[in-house]
């Protein structure tokens, strides 16, 4: 009906008597349709259904923030079985944005449709709600009365105001707020408590677009990057997450400690942490002692334990070694690469590498798996008095498998130690205390949308001959078989009260 | 007397209450209610000392953490917080019921997890990761929401087969195949279990015995037979329609109970994953990267959501929440279970 314009009215000729009035002509703007979009349910489940699908699809296919995408073509090879195709897929699937689902433009504009059904649907409904909290109605109606689904007939002996005081004490003992008002003869008193609660919801969807907010803050003025600081060296570069370009911090970080213990008796880490010093224009500013569930925070850029590994540096070794021919044991330590003679024997040993995690690859040739001492082997040249030299083999964990016989000295590899580094996380993310705040908005909403509840009661008092008729209506927005039993005992008060002193 | 043997005690306990509970039912007979009651009440006691107990075993074993860290020990907690919630709404609405359906969950969730031959029941030490208070609240926090969506979703399922008048309706179809799904799932953890223990043949995964097996032939008797007995069951159904209706609360007050669950467990979940976004934070600096747990979980989240809307602004009643119901509880067990195993990310602690 927008665009209609109002009917002609000809003032040449009297208005007919006989007719009624003229129908009103509303003419509605032209985002009316838009708003009945927006406010419609319907659209706003139909669009939580379609994230809720399309979100299925980032967990099925690997996301390249935390996962690998080549996997992918491997999974749709799986599917089509054909590689051809499979291939194809990929391809497309990459380029509709489905490995980085989350941050694509249709993601984002099914979020800001959401948000938009959420502002729209609120702001309509407010008004109305907050005319039921804050301009309840106290005179109310016969029919009201007639109409609720709690109600209450009393008679009290006394004159009409002392009787309005025994309800209105025995609401304000309820804990209802109390207004009053006059009208044809009657005195209307009305109470009502946990109005509030009408607003449960509204915060809850409030809080939504609140933590779209935080989220868009985070996106778009905050920052994540890695950081690799070896033992006993300062840094203040930075590796951007995503594009991997370097940036450099505004202060310094020093790492002066990093130490794994493991779980006695195995190779799982129990803890691993870093004592890092803060150095910021030349001084040294904070010291802390971090590890994982413990971050640093400096300057709102946070730094937290993420990895760590061997830099291969500072190689440290301690072999303990017995003399066969006269069972004398000597523990000796290697750096680096040194030769170290073996007291009384002739014999002397040089470290020649240290493998923390050994295997041996397809070849068999000597490899170690990871920077994780899983496996320490110790590769020692074992250098004879005879001028002959022997490579052996020292399993830390198994002290009894010897590589080679016949040696005139019994090796056991002890420990080792090399120059570590931890891996830093660092996050700068000024959108997250909206986001705290929007959880705690939302969880807060949802206590009072769900359990907290409006609780209105009406009355009416009319004066009859020297008594007074006492009318009570009460309902509220849930709960309501609790309400009605604290209805019933607001009248039972009444009523008590009301004998005692008539 | 070990956490095990504790935690066994209680897996019998309920499997009494269960039996109890459809002999009230049937006859209802009240000595015989309390008596499930009972039975379930202390089922509950001795799995919370058992929890206790475990809690202890750790800090023997030099590694102490509130048990609450491994597959086991969620499922297990997932279990107690089923009849907890079962047991406050039974004293609250003064209705047993419902006992039907809360005190089997209960026994199926300890009882599966209990035999699955490749969940391991040792206490393990945790990886740095882990070793938070946050661990704690969001375990909590999600896992009594779960419960209170399971609950929602037995009687749910309940409802949806007394509401179907004809075999033909679609929401009766929905009903009976939730409820044989769960029988059959059932069924198979108890074939693993009896082919590893009794049998002596090492199971390699989860229903390696009937719908995984490598032997075609076993597969296809297995479907089979799951197919069958669903016939069966919705053929059945609707000819005992009337006598199974009388034994229960009438349908008004299934779907009110139903919704109720879910209004107890939405808040729990928001605060499930609220923490669980938190202690992300507070480990890693993200406190969201769309990781397959997090948002599956977030897709539960959105589908409860979707069910409130539905119920309170859009007027749905009856057999359209009810399915919605069954729909979020899909997504709840994807989420807890189908993530660990079928996907791969963050929190895959299911071995496999």
């Amino acid at each position: 009906m927008q665009g209609d314009s109002p009917p002609v009215v000809d003032e040449t000729q009297p208005t007919p008597p006989s007719a009624g009035p003229e129908p009103a002509v509303v003419t509605k703007p032209w985002y009316d349709p838009l708003l009945s979009f927006f406010s419609s349910v319907h659209v706003a489940v139909v669009t939580l259904i379609i994230l809720a699908a399309i979100s299925i699809i980032g967990t099925v296919l690997q996301q390249q923030n935390i996962g690998d995408i080549e996997a992918n073509l491997r999974l749709f090879q799986e599917f089509f079985g054909d590689a051809g195709r499979a291939q194809r897929a990929f391809d497309l699937s990459e380029r509709i944005g489905f490995f980085h689902l989350y941050q694509t433009w249709y993601f984002y504009a099914l979020l800001c449709l959401l948000s938009t059904s959420l502002i729209v649907c609120s702001l309509r409904r407010l008004p109305l709600t907050w005319r039921i909290m804050a301009r309840p109605k106290v005179a109310l109606e016969d029919s009201g009365f007639r109409a609720s689904p709690n109600r209450r007939s009393l008679t009290l002996r006394l004159p009409r105001a002392e009787a309005a005081a025994v309800v209105v004490a025995a609401l304000r003992k309820g804990g209802f707020g109390k207004r009053e008002s006059e009208s044809d003869g009657a005195l209307y008193l009305f109470g009502q408590k946990g109005a509030y609660s009408r607003l449960g919801i509204y915060a809850t969807h409030f809080s939504i677009i609140m933590i779209f907010v935080g989220g868009m803050l985070g996106s778009v003025y905050g920052f994540k990057a890695y950081m690799q600081v070896s033992e006993g060296e300062t840094s203040d570069q930075i590796q951007m997450r995503g594009d991997n370009r370097m940036a450099t911090l505004p202060f310094k970080v020093r790492c002066d400690d990093f130490q794994v213990d493991y779980y006695p008796g195995s190779q799982r880490p129990k803890d691993y942490y870093s004592r890092l010093t803060v150095i910021d224009g030349g001084k040294e500013t904070m010291h802390e002692r971090i590890e994982v569930n413990s971050p640093l925070q400096y300057n709102g850029i946070w730094f937290y334990q993420s990895s760590y590994g061997d830099t291969g540096r500072g190689l440290k070794a301690r072999i303990h070694v017995v003399d066969i021919k006269t069972g004398a044991g000597h523990d000796l330590s290697f750096s680096g690469t040194e030769v170290t003679e073996v007291p009384g024997t002739g014999v002397r040993i040089q470290l020649q590498r240290i493998f923390p995690d050994f295997a041996q690859d397809e070849k068999g040739r000597p490899i170690s798996r990871s920077n994780q001492p899983k496996n320490p082997v110790a590769a020692v040249q074992v250098l004879l008095p005879d001028g002959t030299s022997k490579l052996a083999y020292l399993f830390k964990h198994r002290p009894d498998l010897k590589t080679v016989a016949g040696l005139p000295v019994d090796l056991t590899f002890v420990d080792f130690s090399s120059i570590q580094y931890t891996g830093l996380q660092v996050v700068y993310d000024p959108g997250v205390w909206v986001i705290w705040a929007g959880c705690t908005l939302m969880v807060f909403g949802l206590w009072f949308a769900f359990f907290s509840s409006h609780r209105r009661v009406w009355v009416r008092l009319r004066e009859e001959d020297g008594a007074t008729a006492v009318v009570l209506a009460g309902n509220a927005n849930k709960n309501r078989e609790s309400f009605a039993e604290e209805f019933e005992r607001l009248g039972d008060a009444i009523h008590a009260v009301g004998e005692a002193r008539g | 007397m070990n956490s095990s043997t504790l935690f066994n005690g209680s897996l019998v306990l309920y499997l009494v209450a269960t039996i109890a509970y459809f002999i009230y039912l049937a006859f209802r007979n009240e000595k015989v209610g309390v008596g499930a009651t009972l039975v379930t009440a202390v089922g509950f006691v001795v799995q919370t000392a058992a929890i206790g107990l475990r809690w202890r075993e750790s800090y023997d074993l030099g590694y102490g953490h509130i048990p609450l860290s491994n597959m086991y020990e969620s499922m297990v907690f997932w279990s107690w917080s089923i009849i907890l919630i079962y047991l406050i709404f039974e004293r609250v609405y003064r209705n047993r019921s419902l006992g039907v359906v809360a005190a089997p969950l209960g026994f199926l969730a300890i009882a599966s997890i209990s035999i699955a031959p490749n969940i391991s029941q040792e206490i393990e030490p945790l990886v740095p990761a882990l070793q938070s208070n946050w661990l704690t609240v969001h375990v909590i926090t999600s896992f009594l929401g779960y419960a209170a969506f399971t609950i929602s979703f037995g009687v749910s399922v309940l409802y949806l087969i007394l509401a179907a008048e004809k075999r033909k309706d679609g929401f009766y179809v929905v009903g009976m195949a939730s409820l044989v799904t769960m029988m059959t799932l059932f069924a198979a953890t108890v074939l693993d279990f009896l082919v590893q223990t009794v049998a002596g043949v090492a199971q390699p995964h989860l229903f390696a015995a009937s719908f995984a097996s490598q032997a075609t032939g076993v597969k296809l008797v297995s479907w089979l037979a799951a197919v069958g007995i669903f016939a069966l069951f919705w053929y059945v159904g609707t000819l005992y329609h009337d006598r199974l209706a009388a034994l229960f609360p009438g349908l008004r007050i299934l779907d009110d109970l139903s919704y109720k669950m879910i209004m107890v467990g939405f808040p729990l979940l928001t605060l499930g994953i609220v923490t669980g976004a938190a202690w992300a934070n507070y480990a890693w600096g993200t406190y969201w990267s769309w990781d397959p747990k997090e948002t599956w979980s977030l897709i539960t989240w959105l589908i409860y959501a979707a069910f409130l809307h539905a119920r309170f602004t859009a007027g749905w009643r009856g057999k359209s929440t009810a399915v919605l119901s069954v729909i979020g509880f899909a997504a709840v067990v994807f989420t807890y279970i189908g993530v660990n195993f079928v996907l791969s990310g963050l929190h895959s602690y299911g071995s496999s």
